[in-house]
């Protein structure tokens, strides 16, 4: 089966001397940002964000994002921001892993990572949003 | 277009399209030959409902997987409706995922 399904829209883009594809499935609104071919495993950044990455090299494969336009709706404060609430129960190895792929090109160029505290004395959250980039958008 | 239909733990009837699993497999390698796994996890899987869709559900199953580290198969499906009124129920996307258990 070589011919696109129509349901697919597919981009390549150079950021930084990096190929990366866009494919955004527009009957299922799921957006997936593939830095590079490969197998590995998927974690839940939030309920509708997920890292695929690659165990033993430790590398970024892709971003899927399911309910793409819902999460890149702009609300009166800006971009909304999900919390990271998956990491806190990953294994500390594998969460030292997803910290450093996160906080690095090219997953840093699409996820902006922060710390939400509610309270002066209250426990750090991270939370994360959307970049809004130009060249994600569909068309 | 072939596509596989199979019913899950609640009764619903659900589809895979030959087009979709082609594209699960070809950005997906973890999945790759692992059909009957995908279709028995949206048999037998457990589901839950996402909260900014209501209308879509993942399915999940364990798998071990010491090539690529995941421990689940996770499948996402879209329940709609179509122009006669009758279920339209069909997996959109999956991969191989890593769930810790708290045990």
């Amino acid at each position: 089966m070589s011919s696109k399904p129509d349901w697919l829209i597919e981009r390549e883009v150079t950021i930084n001397n990096h190929t990366i594809t866009y494919s955004y499935d527009q009957e299922g609104d799921v957006l997936e940002i593939i830095f590079q071919k490969g197998g590995g495993l998927g974690i839940d950044l939030t309920e509708n964000i997920v890292l695929r990455y690659n165990r033993d090299r430790q590398e970024p494969l892709s971003l899927i994002f399911t309910g793409y336009s819902r999460l890149t709706q702009s609300t009166p404060f800006g971009p909304p921001s999900f919390h990271l609430a998956a990491l806190n129960q990953l294994p500390p190895e594998m969460k030292q892993t997803v910290w450093q792929i996160l906080n690095n090109f090219p997953v840093n160029h699409f996820l902006k990572v922060s710390g939400l505290r509610l309270s002066p004395s209250g426990e750090l959250q991270p939370i994360t949003y959307l970049a809004q980039l130009a060249e994600l958008l569909p068309q | 277009m072939r596509r596989w239909i199979v019913q899950d733990r609640h009764g619903n009837e659900i589809y895979l399209t030959e087009e979709r699993w082609q594209h699960i497999q070809r950005r997906h390698d973890e999945l790759e030959g692992r059909l009957d796994d995908l279709l028995d996890t949206l048999r037998h899987g457990l589901r839950t409902q996402e909260a900014l869709e209501p209308q879509k559900y993942r399915y999940r199953r364990a798998y071990k997987d010491l090539q690529y580290g995941f421990n689940h198969i996770v499948v996402v499906v879209i329940f709609r409706y179509d122009e006669t009124g009758a279920p339209n129920n069909f997996a959109i996307t999956a991969w191989g995922a890593y769930i810790h258990s708290k045990e």
